[in-house]
């Protein structure tokens, strides 16, 4: 075949796509790349370079294959390979009337550099975060995890979009079977394209079926290599700034990296203050609703005076004006994140004074609203995990309407229907209340107490089999 | 999908069972018991009425009805109210002498069997006045006038032996027990009825009229007997061992030494034929008004004879008192019937076998403390 027919093929196969550069070196010699992904600089400094002198060679073939600067290089039979490497970046080299071809590294950087995180921020720490570069993701944790047993498999996922997908773990710490699971389940995935770690969460989340998530999606590399050294895997995808840890459970969503770092007795604290938070926004307002309309007489006093005083002139029931205002507040959360940060200060201005303070003027709702659901969304914002926030959420939506009927009664029902729920999660056969249900004393140095780091001797075991942290 | 539809069923098809907004709600705080003609005359007072030009703070008002039976007085007033009568944050209950003389069975069952009730208010006497007028006179330490008697009475009960920590449970409970004859706090009011009613009173520094707790008010069974004295209240007081700080004055030459006990034991020895009361009390000085060497043990010892002598004499007072009116407040049928249970069965009736049932007193008083100064102020001579 000549090299005029291979260029023909290639671009009608691309439809002449307007990126496509052609050049003819010599008669024998032509090369083929993408513009849009490929950098024209590698390409003349050191492709046609290193091409130009080869050319009154003999044997042309192998003094190009020996003679090409360039560190990546591949050599390709049949035509149809071409089009994956054409995308990524590489460069296409023919010669007349060989069948074999070269595909030659010439990548452009089409990535933003390592920046800082914005989702889930450190004081003390490393500040370093996952970018959309896989090459560079998977330095951030081959640099943190020097061991030569640290695992990295790829496979591809997507007819369209060939995404990389690569499943890291430490071998002789992660439980072999895990591995396999996750491996399997994503084998069987067939879908036309995926473009971040958000689109294989369903895939391996098929038996759990629960608001909660099962796994935890993170930017930061310091925390995938701790969940690394504990034996949980890490599932990577080109392109996406977020990876995914598996398994998880409920109590790695009240855990940050920095946990580690500081003093463990401050760790056990947030850790603490976590939990609190997490439960005093999810039963808030239907506390509020089944005190002020089924079980006044729990409420003291004082405040009873106070709150019936405030609500004479709500014309709505308590509970339409707790729903009210909690959509509002949702509504105004979901716009301020969209929004670009220019109109961020009009609104919070509006959020402020129209949710805040001239609602209550009207009388559309009593003050103690206000404060109910501002209790409730400080409590909210200390989790980073956004699976996690929106299970809350829903959570929230669940008790406030089990306690629309039934006062404190539907409120304790939700909460043990929650609580069920919650121990009938297994991710990867780990049972979702762990270490307090099934109670497991290897995972209690690190769950709500954080034990300091020379008395955390073993990993938890229903992670790992290889339990030594601290050999001493 | 049938489960959903089970669940959302069982929540719709329960309505909204016990569903009620608190401001719909006339938040009682403090209840009034008349009997006149054969009729009883109840108010209410509602601590959320109109609300105030003030933010956050309301008016209260003062609902009064009357019928046959107390519920029907209860009725009586919802007719006046816009609101539904909600007495779950009751705070006192206030008795005419009359009715109290007549007997108070009636409220206390309809105060027992409501289930709204949560029992745990105070009980109180109204003393040469109209039970009514107490809850309507305001007074500016507290935010409604139910809630100034109410914490009034659990403050004075730990600061002062006059009054007794009496609530409705407590009464109760006496009056169902044999052998133990409940007591109640008495109330007056000293100025201008009418004028202490108007919130301008409240605003004035010296009001024009104020609610006062007084002595104690001793019961038979259900029935007011007759009030005790201020002093007679700290005797039965220490007899009962309720007591928290008490402050009485010692003689002292021929002034007082003010002295307050903060630590007080009582131990009853119950015999068939009598009983012995064993008091441990210590106390610090507060006061001396006389010039005496404060650092001489002797000294001591004899203000803590005068002290052990001034005690025993306000029981002694207390339990004639009570002897006098033939029933037995302090409950000493009770201890009788735990120790000798067969010989209480034969006894028909404790409260006349109380009255000459000698009781004897034996009381032990030490100081701990002279407080800040060791010696009596003096100027010395250099």
């Amino acid at each position: 075949m000549t090299n005029q027919e291979k260029l023909k093929i290639i671009q009608d196969a691309l439809g002449n796509s307007s990126d496509i550069v052609v050049r003819d070196v010599s008669p024998s010699l032509s090369y083929l790349y993408l513009e849009s992904v490929s950098s024209d600089d590698k390409i003349s400094d050191f492709l046609v370079e290193s091409i130009t002198k080869q050319e009154k060679v003999e044997d042309l073939f192998s003094a190009l294959k020996e003679g090409i600067y360039n560190s990546h290089i591949e050599i390709l039979e049949d035509l149809n390979d071409c089009y994956y490497y054409l995308a990524s970046g590489y460069t296409c080299l023919f010669l007349e009337n060989e069948k074999k071809y070269f595909v030659i590294e010439t990548k452009t950087k089409l990535d933003r550099g390592i920046s800082e995180s914005t989702s889930e921020p450190l004081i003390r720490g490393p500040k370093d975060s996952f970018t959309e570069n896989h090459a560079i993701n998977l330095g951030l944790i081959r640099k943190r995890i020097k061991d030569p047993k640290l695992r990295i498999q790829d496979i591809k996922i997507g007819r369209r979009t060939n995404s990389k997908v690569s499943i890291i773990y430490i071998e002789d710490i992660a439980l072999p079977k895990s591995v396999e699971t996750i491996l399997d389940s994503l084998e069987k995935i067939d879908i036309d394209g995926i473009l971040d770690t958000g689109y294989i969460r369903d895939f391996l989340e098929t038996k759990e079926k629960s608001f909660f998530p099962c796994m935890i999606s993170t930017e930061r590399p310091d925390f995938s290599c701790q969940s690394l050294l504990n034996g949980k895997i890490v599932i990577m995808v080109e392109n996406s700034p977020y990876v995914l840890i598996l398994p998880a459970v409920l109590t790695d969503f009240l855990k940050s990296s920095e946990d580690y770092y500081q003093k463990y007795v401050s760790s056990t604290f947030s850790r603490v203050l976590k939990l609190i938070a997490f439960i005093v926004t999810i039963i808030t307002p239907a506390l509020y609703i089944a005190l002020m309309t089924f079980n006044q007489e729990m409420i003291p006093d004082q405040l009873l005076i106070s709150l019936a005083t405030q609500r004479s002139e709500v014309p709505f029931p308590t509970f339409m004006e707790v729903i009210i205002f909690v959509v509002l507040f949702e509504i105004l959360r979901e716009a301020d994140i969209k929004s670009p940060s220019a109109s961020g200060a009009s609104m919070s201005i509006v959020g402020a004074l129209i949710l805040g303070d001239a609602a209550v003027t009207a009388g559309i709702v009593s003050p103690f609203v206000v404060i109910v659901v501002a209790i409730t969304s400080i409590c909210e914002l200390v989790f980073t995990d956004m699976d996690f926030i929106n299970a809350i959420r829903q959570w929230r939506l669940i008790f406030i309407f089990s306690t629309i009927f039934t006062g404190i009664i539907g409120m304790v029902s939700a909460g043990l229907i929650l609580i069920i729920r919650l121990a009938s999660l297994e991710p990867l056969n780990t049972p979702y209340l762990l270490p307090f249900s099934p109670f497991n004393i290897s995972g209690m140095e690190d769950s709500i107490f954080l034990f300091p780091s020379n008395k955390r001797k073993n990993r938890p075991n229903y992670l790992t089999k290889n339990k030594k942290r601290v050999k001493s | 999908m049938k489960k959903v539809l089970g669940i959302l069923l069982l929540l719709l098809l329960s309505g909204c069972w016990n569903y009620q907004e608190l401001n719909e709600y006339a938040i009682v705080t403090g209840m009034a018991v008349d009997y006149q003609d054969n009729r009883y005359q109840v108010s209410f007072l509602i601590a959320n009425g109109n609300k105030s030009a003030e933010e956050n703070s309301t008016n209260t008002s003062l609902l009064s009805g009357e019928g046959e039976t107390i519920y029907q007085a209860m009725k009586d007033v919802s007719l006046e109210s816009p609101k539904e009568l909600y007495i779950s944050h009751l705070s006192v209950v206030i008795f005419s002498e009359s009715l109290a003389k007549e007997g108070i069975h009636q409220v206390l069952d309809f105060l027992l069997r409501d289930p709204q009730s949560h029992q745990n208010f105070y009980l109180l006497i109204a003393k040469d006045t109209k039970p009514s007028n107490i809850l309507s006179i305001l007074s500016p330490l507290a935010d409604y006038p139910s809630q100034n008697i109410a914490s009034n009475i659990v403050n004075s009960s730990k600061l002062q032996g006059k009054i007794s920590d009496a609530s409705f449970n407590l009464f109760v409970q006496k009056y169902l027990e044999k052998g133990f004859e409940p007591i109640m706090n008495s109330v007056i009011i000293l100025g201008d009825i009418e004028a202490g009613k108007t919130s301008d009173s409240q605003e004035k520094s010296e009001q024009d009229a104020i609610t006062k707790l007084d002595s104690l008010a001793l019961f038979k069974g259900d029935k007011f007997v007759g009030y005790a004295t201020q002093e007679e209240s700290i005797g039965i007081d220490l007899v009962l061992g309720e007591i928290g700080l008490l402050y009485f004055n010692v003689p002292c030459q021929d002034s007082y030494a003010v002295t307050v006990s903060d630590n007080y034991d009582i131990s009853y020895h119950v015999e068939k034929d009598k009983i012995e009361l064993q008091a441990k009390v210590k106390g610090s000085l507060r006061e001396v008004e006389c010039r005496i060497n404060l650092e001489e043990e002797k000294e001591i010892e004899k203000l803590e004879k005068a002290a052990e002598e001034e005690l025993r004499q306000y029981m002694v007072h207390a339990i004639q008192l009570a002897k006098n009116y033939e029933t037995d407040i302090f409950g000493i049928g009770a201890k009788y019937k735990e120790k000798y249970p067969e010989e209480f069965s034969k006894i028909k009736d404790w409260n006349a076998f109380f009255k000459d049932y000698p009781v004897s007193i034996a009381v032990d008083f030490k100081y701990h403390s002279k407080g800040t100064l060791e010696q009596s102020l003096e100027r010395k001579d250099a």
